[in-house]
C-alpha cells in the first residue's frame, strides 16, 4: 500500500496504482474533473486526501462523495462496460472503450450537484445512450462506439423533438442541451 | 434515414402487417416507465445499431418460446413492419440455419425514429425492472 502525504500527491499516486480498475477510473474522473476547472469537486479533492491512507481507498472515498446522481450513473457505465460480448444475445461486442471514456467525461462535466439521474444502456454495436425525462422534457445522448461525436434527441414538452449532433469537445453545446433538460 | 444505406432492397413478400420481433435483455435499464404515457416503454436503445443491420424476428415464422430460447428475464417487443418501411428503412428476410425467422432492418435508424419506433412498439413478454417474477405475457 502507497501512503500520501499532501494533495499534490494525489496524482501521482493514483497513476502509480493503474493496474487497479477502481484507482484508474477515478484517475480518469480527476483528471477530467481537473481540466475543467471544477471549482468545488477539485476544492474537495484537493483537501481530503489523508496522510497514512492508501490510494485505493482515498479512490473509494473520492466516488461516495460525488453528488448521488453522478455516482449512480458512474457505477451504470461500469456495469455496463463489464458486460460481456453477446450481452444482447445478438452478438453486439463489449462497450467500445473510447464511448467508455466519453460517458464518463460527459457525465463529469455535468455542474449540476443536484441533476435528475440518467437512465444509462448500451447500444448494439459498441455504443452507449445516456437519457433522462425530467418535467415532461427528456434527452438522450448518443454515444457512438469508436468516436467523439455525440447525437443528441430533444423531446419537448408538446411531444415535438429535435435531433443533432456535437463533437465531445464542444461543451457549450452540451451545457445548452442540459440547461434546457433542467429550465425548459 | 442514413442516405448512405439506401443500397438496401426492401423485401415485399414480407408484408407490412408483419410483426418484427426484437429481444430485450434483463441485464440493463433498458424498459422505463414513460411520464407522458403512464406506461412502460423501451428504451430507444433497443431499436439502434451502429451498423444499420437491426436484427428481428418475423412473428409469422416463430413463437414467443423460440425467439427467446436460451435466454433468461427477456422481455419481447413487437414492432409492425410497415412502422419502419414508413420511415424509408428496408426489411429483409435472413434466415439462418437456427433460426429460419431471422429478419434485419437495414439502415442506420435516426434518434426521432428510433423514439417513434419506440411509441408503435408492443409488448409481447414484459419483465418489469426490479421484479423479475412478474412476467406480463400478451
Amino acid at each position: 500500500m502507497t501512503s500520501i502525504t499532501a494533495s499534490a500527491e494525489l496524482v501521482d499516486v493514483i497513476a502509480e496504482s493503474e493496474e487497479a480498475p477502481t484507482a484508474l477510473d477515478n484517475l480518469r474522473q480527476w483528471e477530467f474533473l481537473e481540466r475543467q476547472g471544477r471549482r468545488a469537486f477539485t476544492r474537495w479533492l484537493r483537501t481530503t486526501p489523508t496522510p497514512g491512507v492508501d490510494a485505493q481507498s482515498q479512490g473509494i472515498t473520492m466516488l461516495a462523495n460525488l453528488p448521488l446522481w453522478l455516482k449512480s450513473a458512474l457505477a451504470d457505465v461500469a456495469r455496463i462496460a463489464a458486460l460481456p460480448a453477446n450481452w444482447d444475445s445478438y452478438g453486439s461486442p463489449p462497450l467500445n472503450e473510447i464511448a467508455r471514456q466519453n460517458a464518463v467525461k460527459l457525465l463529469a462535466s455535468i455542474e449540476y450537484e443536484d441533476f435528475p439521474p440518467p437512465s444509462i444502456v448500451p447500444i448494439s454495436e459498441g455504443g452507449l445512450q445516456i437519457e433522462w425525462q425530467y418535467n415532461r422534457r427528456e434527452l438522450e445522448l448518443e454515444i457512438v462506439a469508436g468516436s467523439h461525436q455525440v447525437l443528441f434527441l430533444k423531446v419537448h414538452e408538446d411531444d415535438s423533438a429535435e435531433e443533432g449532433t456535437f463533437s465531445m469537445i464542444d461543451r457549450g453545446t452540451l451545457q445548452a442541451l442540459l440547461a434546457w433538460l433542467r429550465v425548459g | 434515414m442514413d442516405e448512405s444505406n439506401a443500397q438496401w432492397v426492401d423485401d415485399h413478400t414480407i408484408p407490412d402487417s408483419e410483426g418484427l420481433w426484437r429481444r430485450i435483455p434483463p441485464s440493463v435499464s433498458y424498459i422505463a416507465p414513460d411520464a407522458k404515457t403512464n406506461t412502460w416503454r423501451p428504451s430507444s436503445g433497443v431499436f439502434i445499431d451502429q451498423r444499420g443491420e437491426l436484427s428481428v424476428n418475423r412473428a409469422s415464422l416463430t413463437m414467443v418460446e423460440q425467439t427467446l430460447a436460451g435466454t433468461q428475464g427477456y422481455s419481447l417487443v413487437e414492432v409492425k413492419a410497415e412502422v419502419f418501411r414508413a420511415r424509408g428503412y428496408a426489411v429483409v428476410a435472413d434466415p439462418l440455419p437456427e433460426n429460419p425467422a431471422h429478419a434485419l432492418v437495414c439502415g442506420k435508424i435516426s434518434k426521432i425514429h428510433a423514439r417513434e419506433i419506440t411509441r408503435a412498439a408492443t409488448w409481447i413478454v414484459l419483465h418489469l425492472p426490479d421484479a423479475a417474477t412478474d412476467t406480463r405475457v400478451i
